[in-house]
């Protein structure tokens, strides 16, 4: 990828981040014209930097925003809620372009119709009146917008009119036929360019040649000529008219620089058996046709076909006659449904054009065309038969999974999973009313804990969709079902669409934005770097030439405090770099929050605090997945219904708060909503229906441990399995995921009032620096950060007040706790020759604490690895780390230990 | 020169591209019984076609290569009466 482009797509991201953030800004408070005016320039910026590349679907979209924003801005129209909607998912479809040229370098045509789409739905607001109902605004573009764009079929026999289809040639006709028996999709496509296209110089014409799969085309004026003397030339009134055996997907990639300007059919290829040429009314076709209506009825195919070819050698080639016996055989060899041979035969014997509009046609229409292009092409849902196999195939391989789901402690999420999969599916396949029986059939496997109703329910399926596949008539007549299905369903829930949601992971930006002083810093530091290493030789050069050993230990010991130095400043400069502030994750939440309150009809205000707060960046990476899956869990459970709150005297609109702050060396992350909070007796019955616990754990365990049960694997309390959650497995995802960064998660809730989640997470995972004591003869080490001094008491000042020992040291008292006791070590702590203790003054929460140690060493610098494996769940070490000697130092938690 | 006049005829030769148009619209006007001859002619800009069209112009001769010809042909009346395509075919045996 060149540099422009990767520019590009790092800026296209940060543009489009932000006119996210705008457009909700602007919802709250509309009248805001700088934010308006910043709205308008980065979707104007950002349009005019995706046309310095052949990206024409995102200019399009773009440029469509850009004007709708301008009319926004100049008052010409109201911002409004829908107004905002289509923006945002016109930025959406820009987003999901901007990844899809960074995995592939280049933009799909299969997203053509759609960006044309989003263009018309975008423009569809500033022609419409500004009065109309703001709430009703936004179906109503989009359709329009849809059937304008793709010109979609309502009814599968939309063929342009037979008087057009007569002007192609009867064997390009013929030949389109034959191509259609053997599995190419029809369309009729009229072009109609841009009246300017000639000044953007455009060729239609020989675009049009060169359209792929073309079989015939035309031109026509699109209206009569004036007089030469007032022609334009250049002024395009063409327009083209194909016929074409192609896909939708290529048509796309060819006229991907203007689908607007394109109506496209599908073309049924009986709606090309037209007969032409004269004497229609003919005594010898009547007579002929009666006796083939016979014979079809009869089943004598083989007659028909014999008694056919006789009479088309008997009758002369240019008579209408002719041409119908000539389609008649046609259609006969290549076995066309028995409905259109007895249309046709029938239109011969009354002497009249076949009309396959006709009602009770249309099937026949549908079953003679193998393959045809039915549904919406611009609906992804709409399935071609290749799609359907996979549909079903992805159904067999449920059956394998069920068969394999025995593991009792993970089978509701192996049947959730399931049932999910299995509801997409026949969602998908145009069947959403037999979900129903999904769902039965899962909460009878649930309630038995066995995967076999749900097993069953599938194989049912199977049984009926082997019975569907032996009549491939059926299964395509079920395609058109499909599709209509699937666009009211998408289109009904609103659901996000290019597969892009608003709480989808970020693109792992690989592009970090450091601050120049940062960089300048680590260039300033190298350079010492270097003339550190440049007197070494000199070193060397003093111990060859016979210094004293002593001498030459205090010269590398200085020389080892200036590369000390260096380094430090070096590590703390890259952590620098590395520091990324928590809204990197928190700016997704204002769309996220958006979205899915206004789906679950809820009203949500989200405060975000502390967004400045800096950790590292594999820590705030780490961080994001989490966090949605709690803001998920918030909005969907923790939060009630406007009606609810207001039944409990709250206000109607729900609050969540995010709010970050730092302490010590943790990013604390808090994320409270004033929803219902969490029933611990819900939970627990709920924990020992799933098998978590059993019912006298389930009274045993107090209230705060009930509620921790929600981090148990597959724990799900919703009733109902949504898309958003209650697919028993956020909280213990989120629990593991904190975990691998060393971060931990709290949970507290009180019902009525709301639950609050706390995050902990360390603010770096590189260098750290400790402290290395003595005790019972091993080394331990002891987090730097949490010493406060190191001082030696006389054995004398250390008193006893009851079991415990403490000291009063300069005039406070400190608690004292001998190492070898928190360790389990039997040995009494030791003295030096002045009869003194070493005593390692620590933090702890807001008291010092002091631990009585052997001996202290020096402090060094380690990298921190977690203990893993069995030792994980040793308490009370933060980890291990390596020393210059090549020994092993295990570093205490003392915050665990006292 | 893509575009040629002599006498009342007009010769396309190999691309006529969309500068033409202008030049072909002038030289119409001024000679009221043109003919047009696309015979070495591979592409026409739709600028021009359009002129022609609206012209109403005749052809005395039809482009070499056949796949432009077939474009071309229902645009214009022609002088020749013999091209008026005539679909021929010969007869599918049942197999």
């Amino acid at each position: 990828m060149n540099p422009l482009l990767t520019q590009f797509l790092s800026e296209a991201r940060d543009f489009l981040q932000s006119i996210a953030e705008k457009l909700m800004q602007l919802e709250s408070a509309p009248n805001d014209n700088e934010a308006m005016n910043e709205l308008f320039r980065a979707v104007h910026t950002l349009k005019g930097n995706s046309g310095l590349f052949d990206f024409p679907e995102m200019t399009r979209v773009l440029h469509a925003g850009e004007d709708l924003l301008d009319a926004v801005r100049e008052e010409r129209l109201a911002y409004s809620r829908a107004l905002a909607d289509q923006l945002l998912d016109a930025m959406d479809f820009v987003g999901m372009l901007c990844d899809e040229i960074e995995s592939r370098g280049a933009i799909g045509a299969q997203h053509a119709s759609v960006g044309a789409e989003l263009a018309a739905a975008l423009r569809e607001f500033m022609t419409s009146d500004s009065d109309s109902a703001p709430d009703a605004a936004p179906a109503a573009p989009a359709d329009l917008a849809r059937a304008v764009a793709s010109n979609t079929p309502d009814s599968i026999f939309l063929a342009p009119p037979a008087e057009e289809l007569l002007a192609i040639p009867e064997d390009i006709r013929r030949a389109a036929w034959q191509r259609a028996h053997d599995g190419a999709s029809l369309y009729w496509l009229c072009y109609t360019p841009d009246e300017q296209c000639f000044f953007q110089g455009e060729d239609p014409f020989f675009l049009a040649q060169q359209t792929p799969g073309l079989l015939w085309g035309r031109i026509t004026a699109r209206e009569a000529w004036p007089p030469l003397a007032e022609l334009d030339a250049y002024r395009c009134l063409l327009r083209f008219d194909l016929l074409l055996a192609i896909t939708r997907a290529e048509i796309d990639q060819h006229f991907r620089y203007v689908p607007e300007q394109l109506t496209l059919t599908p073309l049924p290829a009986l709606a090309l058996v037209l007969p032409v040429g004269d004497g229609k009314d003919s005594a010898e076709g009547e007579d002929f046709a009666s006796a083939a209506l016979h014979q079809l009825e009869t089943g004598s195919l083989d007659a028909l076909r014999h008694a056919t070819t006789v009479m088309l050698e008997l009758a002369s080639p240019q008579r209408w006659l002719a041409s119908a016996l000539r389609w008649l055989l046609l259609l006969l060899d290549t076995h066309a449904a028995r409905g259109a041979v007895r249309l046709l035969l029938e239109s011969i014997r009354d002497g009249a054009t076949p009309d396959w509009r006709q009602s009770g046609t249309a099937d026949a229409a549908a079953q003679a065309t193998p393959a045809p292009p039915h549904g919406d092409p611009d609906t992804p849902a709409a399935l071609l038969p290749r799609a359907n196999e996979v549909a079903w195939e992805i159904l067999a391989w449920q059956g394998e999974v069920l068969a394999q789901a025995s593991r009792v402690a993970a089978l509701p999420g192996h049947l959730h999973a399931a049932a999910t999969t299995l509801r997409n599916c026949l969602r998908a396949l145009g069947r959403p009313d037999d979900t129903r029986r999904v769902d039965e059939a899962l909460n009878e496997a649930l309630a038995t804990s066995s995967a076999a109703p749900l097993a069953a329910c599938l194989q049912r399926f199977l049984a009926e969709a082997g019975a569907t596949a032996a009549a491939p008539v059926a299964a395509t007549a079920a395609a058109p079902a499909s599709s209509p299905v699937a666009t009211t369903a998408s289109d009904g829930e609103g659901e996000p669409r290019f597969g892009r949601r608003a709480d989808d992971l970020l693109p792992g930006s690989r592009t970090l934005k450091v601050d120049q002083a940062k960089i300048d810093r680590l260039m300033n530091l190298i350079g010492e770097m270097v003339v550190a290493k440049n007197a070494l030789p000199y070193l060397a050069a003093r111990a060859e030439s016979g210094s004293s050993a002593r001498e030459m230990a205090r010269e590398i010991k200085a020389q080892h405090a200036v590369i000390n130095r260096i380094a430090e400043e070096m590590h703390d400069a890259i952590m620098q770099v590395r520091m990324l502030p928590v809204s990197f994750v928190f700016q997704r939440f204002p769309r996220l929050v958006r979205d899915i309150s206004r789906k679950l009809g809820k009203e949500v205000s989200l405060v975000v605090e502390g967004e400045d707060t800096e950790a590292d960046k594999n820590v705030i990476e780490a961080l994001a997945d989490p966090l949605v899956h709690i803001v998920r869990n918030s909005l969907d459970h923790g939060l009630e219904n406007p009606q609810e709150r207001i039944a409990a005297g709250k206000a109607a609109a729900g609050r969540i708060a995010l709010t970050a702050r730092q302490e010590a060396d943790r990013v604390l992350i808090e994320v409270r909503d004033d929803g219902r909070g969490i029933d611990p007796a819900h939970i627990r019955r709920k924990a020992v229906e799933k098998g978590i616990i059993d019912a006298d754990t389930a009274h045993r365990i107090s209230d705060q441990e009930a509620i921790n049960l929600v981090f148990a694997a597959g724990f799900s309390t919703a009733e109902q399995v949504s898309d958003l959650s209650g697919r028993g497995v956020g909280m213990d995802v989120v629990r593991d995921a904190l975990e691998k960064v060393s971060g931990t998660v709290t949970l507290e809730s009180e019902v009525g009032v709301g639950t609050c989640l706390r995050l902990s997470l360390p603010l770096s995972m590189a260098v750290n620096q400790v402290m290395v004591i003595e005790s019972d003869g091993q080394a331990f080490g002891v987090a730097m950060d949490c010493v406060v001094e190191t001082v030696r008491l006389p054995r004398s000042s250390v008193h006893t007040i009851k079991d415990s020992l403490a000291a009063v040291l300069r005039g406070r008292i400190v608690p004292l706790r001998p190492l070898n006791t928190l360790l389990g070590i039997e040995a009494p702590p030791l003295c030096n020759e002045a009869d003194e203790l070493a005593v390692l003054i620590v933090r702890h929460g807001s008291d010092n604490v002091g631990v009585i140690v052997d001996d202290f060493r020096q402090t060094c610098d380690v990298i921190l690895k977690p203990l893993d494996g069995i030792l994980d769940a040793l308490p009370g070490y933060s980890g291990s780390a390596l020393m210059g000697d090549g020994s092993v130092l295990l570093v205490l938690n003392l915050k665990e230990l006292i | 020169m893509a575009l040629q006049f002599v006498d009342s005829c007009a010769h396309f030769v190999d691309t006529v591209g969309v500068e033409e148009a202008e030049v072909l619209l002038d030289w119409l006007q001024k000679t009221p019984d043109a003919v047009i001859d696309f015979g070495p002619c591979t592409h026409v800009h739709p600028a021009n076609l359009q002129v022609l069209m609206a012209a109403n112009a005749s052809v005395r001769a039809w482009p070499a290569e056949t796949r432009l010809a077939d474009w071309l042909r229902p645009l214009f009346p022609t002088p020749e009466p013999t091209v008026a395509p005539a679909p021929k075919r010969k007869r599918r045996k049942a197999a």
